[in-house]
């Protein structure tokens, strides 16, 4: 269904909880999945995916249809996903100004909920050196195909800084691939 | 080639009949008159081609970056496409039933926090009142002797009748214990001056 029928429905209080329903069968993977490769942890994602779509569903009707839908609910999802991981990593009293999330490795080796191979063992490990945000954006545009500019309305910057981005993850994937082969 | 004259029956200088010489192709009527017009027309279309499709400075040095990072991450796809994650069975089957039963209408919320905050924020100025009342009841024996000594003074200069008539009426243990403590001495003769009825009968209503 298309969003601007399933936020007509949800606007009118007899369809309201049909268009969630709706909602949730369209988003909940992807917002899963993408939530998912950035905690790690399915437990994390499990708790953060739903409170972003208790966030969803009490903002809803406040949604301006000046932006996309799913840019709109992406972003609700990334900035959980940000403070997440700046509340776990005060509580691990590791310091803001640390970009990445290396320690999540800890969990990468913990979870029962990865079935990777040795490749894609290293590719999450190296993943966990990039900056949050640049982690981010190769994620969207690696796993998710978004395009750059739904990234960019997703993370509020601009398209040329997202590709440069996104390419030098790969240069610095590539890097710690072939240093640990 | 020397043309040693007119007369096409004369062979030139290469042995060949001057009348070889002669253009054998034809062209459509008024062939060159159109060729020209169509070039001027093709001529003004790059011009105009020119004008309106430009490229960035330097595009064709992005193009070729662009290009080779695309190589790169195609290459880096072939090797790794998948994450390898998974997730229980069944996950987003229950997934979607759970968050919508958070989103049914919630009932009205009475903060239960707050309100024991209050009982307790209450109970605990009441401790304070009570405390308070205590200590100015009964002021600290460690704390300061002058006071002790001003209270011990000041009970001896009480008449006797007065403390009799105080306890008779305010059966505080508190003040007992207290006064008890301030009396100088205890009488020597206090057992043979009460009858053993008379200390009977105060047992019996004191107890």
């Amino acid at each position: 269904m298309e969003d601007a029928l399933i936020l007509e429905k949800f606007a009118d209080t007899k369809t309201r909880d049909e268009a969630f329903g709706i909602l949730l069968e369209k988003y909940q993977q992807k917002i899963y999945w993408h939530v998912r490769r950035f905690v790690l942890d399915h437990e994390d994602a499990n708790d953060l995916v739903q409170d972003i779509f208790i966030k969803v569903w009490k903002n809803l009707d406040k949604f301006r249809a000046d932006a996309q839908l799913y840019t709109w609910i992406y972003r609700i999802a990334t900035n959980e996903c940000i403070t997440f991981l700046n509340r776990k990593k005060q509580n691990l009293s590791i310091s803001l100004d640390d970009e990445n999330s290396t320690f999540l490795a800890d969990s990468l080796r913990e979870t029962s909920y990865f079935n990777g191979n040795q490749a894609q063992l290293k590719l999450q490990k190296a993943l966990l050196t990039l900056p949050d945000k640049q982690r981010l954006v190769f994620n969207m545009k690696y796993f998710d195909d978004l395009k750059y500019d739904d990234i960019s309305a997703i993370l509020g910057t601009s398209v040329g800084a997202l590709k440069a981005s996104y390419h030098l993850a790969v240069k610095k994937i590539e890097k710690f691939l072939s240093e640990t082969d | 080639m020397r043309n040693l004259g007119t007369d096409e029956n004369k062979k030139n200088e290469d042995g060949l009949s001057p009348e070889l010489r002669k253009n054998p192709f034809s062209v459509p009527d008024d062939y060159f008159y159109t060729l020209k017009n169509n070039i001027l027309l093709n001529t003004s279309i790059h011009t105009l081609s020119d004008s309106v499709f430009s490229t960035p400075a330097d595009y064709q040095t992005q193009l070729t970056n662009s290009i080779i990072e695309r190589i790169e991450e195609e290459k880096l796809k072939a090797r790794i496409s998948e994450d390898g994650f998974t997730v229980p069975t069944g996950y987003f089957d229950n997934l979607q039933k759970e968050i919508i039963s958070q989103t049914v209408s919630e009932p009205k919320v009475i903060p239960i926090k707050k309100s024991k905050t209050a009982w307790m924020s209450y109970a605990a100025a009441a401790c304070i009142a009570i405390l308070i009342s205590l200590f100015a009841l009964f002021p600290q024996t460690q704390s300061n002797e002058n006071s002790v000594a001003n209270m011990s003074t000041s009970i001896d200069a009480l008449p006797t009748e007065e403390i009799i008539d105080y306890l008779a009426f305010y059966s505080e243990t508190g003040d007992l214990t207290a006064l008890s403590d301030q009396l100088s001495e205890e009488p020597t003769n206090f057992t043979n001056s009460f009858s053993s009825d008379e200390i009977e009968s105060y047992l019996e209503n004191s107890i």
